[in-house]
């Protein structure tokens, strides 16, 4: 065996079905092929340590599937990224929003606590050799405390320059904000994330103001503006129930009527607010079909579709930030390695503190806690027999695999492994066969419910 | 009586730039390249949000000074810029 081997020895390779054919890949080089029983079952042989040896004519699949492939990113080399949560509470009151922005804190983070951090933050990127700086502003809604976001990115910016740094800053924003902030908004922010969840009706029912009245118009106005700007705009929209099923709809609209680059889809977290409202997850295959459409249409406009767990990224050991080693920041200058409320992953039992930071004195990160959070990500006995372990890693470490979570794929790992396996079809340029996909419930739900991807357990015998 | 708020003269415009704002003339071209920390006073009077309090204090952030060292700090660049005529004289 070369270089292709997962933590237990084995092939780290996958095989899947897909219509009538396999799926073979090695997500640690890239290698991906479509083949038929007779083949998988060869190369299942194969790797189990038969000693019949592999036809000729496969040879050279073997030789591409194994050879060297990069090691996975050793965990928690330091912090990727510095996510700023300056405050909790936010602007408006989203029916499905379970962050409880009304009753949040009003407090703001002091400005010259996230500057000590960015400080620390610059030097350990300087000693990694580095010269990205990223900040990523988000909230509740980061620009309810505008003057806190402004501060920050200027004194980042004057940090970088200092220091041979280029920052980065990514800011996800409800949309609803006075138009007077547009200019720092499209000038000094290179990333902005805009939610919308669909045409105006589908938003304004899901996204509301405090008075209950409807936002779509205001936000759709800012859009407007900022298009003008250099910032790329991302557009979010969170699926649920009522919406899946108009996914490219939705898609093609938001193309005629704004100018972005990225539009981002994520299925709702069911919870007690939506469920209240009436509105609860998509259903797993409805959602991965209508991404599926969504992006067929959206590449047209040269609008590209992001799905953060099944992205063709990696291999990575984590599609979240919690294990990458971002810190999140938030507003009493509490450091955590993830933005949910400490509520909730207490719940789980776990404990992702990992500091705080004070304005006159200086930065307390617990390594320990830092490398447990590490060890967290690693240990997901779920994936171990997905082919998604190495880029959706796991998802949500809080609420889709906590430690001790059943090893049955949830609906989230539906969703994501009928995504994931379509995106590669079209990697391999089988537009057709993604086509029937999207359009086909039962053979997406046979790639999902696939009970064991590795290629050495007994694959071609399904 | 409330000084005037400063703002950009009428011929002048700007890019923003990742170390700083260059300022163009439109009779002369480029003029200025106003570095930071100083570029994030400048982004506070291009996008028309200055006042006093907000300038003072972002500018003790910036330059992690007491608030009176950083106002002085402001009257100097201003004064600076009135005087090269990148500021309109009220």
């Amino acid at each position: 065996m070369t270089g292709c081997a997962n933590e237990a020895g084995e092939p780290d390779l996958y095989a899947i079905p897909v219509l009538d054919q396999w799926l073979v890949l090695s997500p640690q080089t890239w290698t991906v092929a479509m083949v038929n029983r007779s083949a998988v079952a060869a190369l299942a042989r194969f790797a189990e340590g038969s000693s019949q040896g592999l036809p000729n004519e496969l040879q050279a699949l073997w030789r591409r599937l194994t050879r060297n492939a990069p090691t996975l990113p050793p965990p928690d080399e330091g912090p990727d990224k510095l996510v700023v949560l300056q405050p909790r509470a936010c602007n408006m009151r989203c029916v499905y929003c379970d962050f409880d922005a009304a009753q949040a804190a009003p407090g703001i983070l002091d400005p010259r606590q996230a500057c000590r951090l960015a400080d620390c933050f610059a030097r350990r990127l300087r000693k990694r050799g580095e010269r990205t700086l990223r900040v990523h502003f988000f909230g509740g809604e980061p620009l309810v405390a505008w003057f806190c976001t402004e501060t920050i990115v200027h004194y980042v910016r004057s940090l970088c320059a200092r220091m041979d740094l280029v920052p980065w800053f990514e800011l996800t924003t409800n949309g609803d904000f006075d138009p007077s902030l547009i200019p720092f908004v499209g000038d000094y922010i290179d990333s902005v994330v805009v939610s919308l969840d669909g045409p105006e009706s589908v938003h304004d029912f899901n996204r509301r103001s405090p008075d209950g009245g409807g936002t779509y118009a205001r936000i759709a106005a800012n859009l407007h503006r900022l298009a003008s700007y250099p910032a790329h705009l991302c557009l979010r929209m969170c699926v649920t129930n009522r919406s899946v099923d108009a996914m490219a709809d939705v898609a093609a609209g938001f193309c005629r009527e704004f100018d972005f680059e990225v539009l981002s889809f994520e299925a709702l977290a069911e919870n007690a607010c939506s469920r209240r409202a009436g509105l609860s997850a998509p259903d797993p295959f409805a959602f991965a079909a209508g991404l599926l459409r969504a992006e067929t249409l959206a590449a047209q406009e040269g609008v590209r579709i992001v799905h953060g767990p099944s992205e063709l990224t990696g291999p990575r050991i984590s599609s979240c930030p919690l294990g990458r080693g971002t810190w999140m920041l938030g507003p009493g200058g509490e450091i955590a390695a993830c933005y949910l409320d400490p509520e909730r992953w207490q719940a789980r039992g776990l404990d992702l503190a990992l500091g705080r930071v004070d304005a006159a004195g200086g930065v307390s990160i617990d390594q320990r806690k830092a490398d447990e959070v590490a060890a967290l990500v690693r240990a997901k006995p779920r994936c171990v027999r997905c082919f998604c372990r190495h880029t959706c890693a796991g998802g949500c470490h809080v609420d889709q695999t906590p430690p001790g979570c059943s090893p049955a794929y949830d609906q989230r790992c539906l969703a994501i492994r009928a995504i994931t396996a379509s995106r590669l079809l079209r990697r391999l340029g089988d537009e057709a066969a993604v086509e029937l996909l999207a359009g086909r419930r039962t053979a997406l739900e046979s790639i999902a419910r696939h009970p064991d991807d590795r290629l050495a357990f007994g694959q071609g015998t399904p | 009586m409330t000084p005037p708020i400063p703002r950009p003269a009428a011929d002048l415009s700007w890019i923003v730039e990742t170390r700083g704002a260059t300022l163009i003339q439109r009779r002369h071209g480029a003029v200025a390249s106003i570095p930071y920390p100083y570029a994030g006073l400048w982004a506070l009077l291009a996008d028309g949000r200055y006042t006093r309090d907000r300038a003072r204090d972002m500018m003790s952030v910036l330059l992690q000074t007491p608030p009176q060292e950083a106002e002085k700090e402001i009257r100097r660049a201003l004064a600076t810029w009135r005087k090269a005529g990148f500021l309109q004289v009220e």
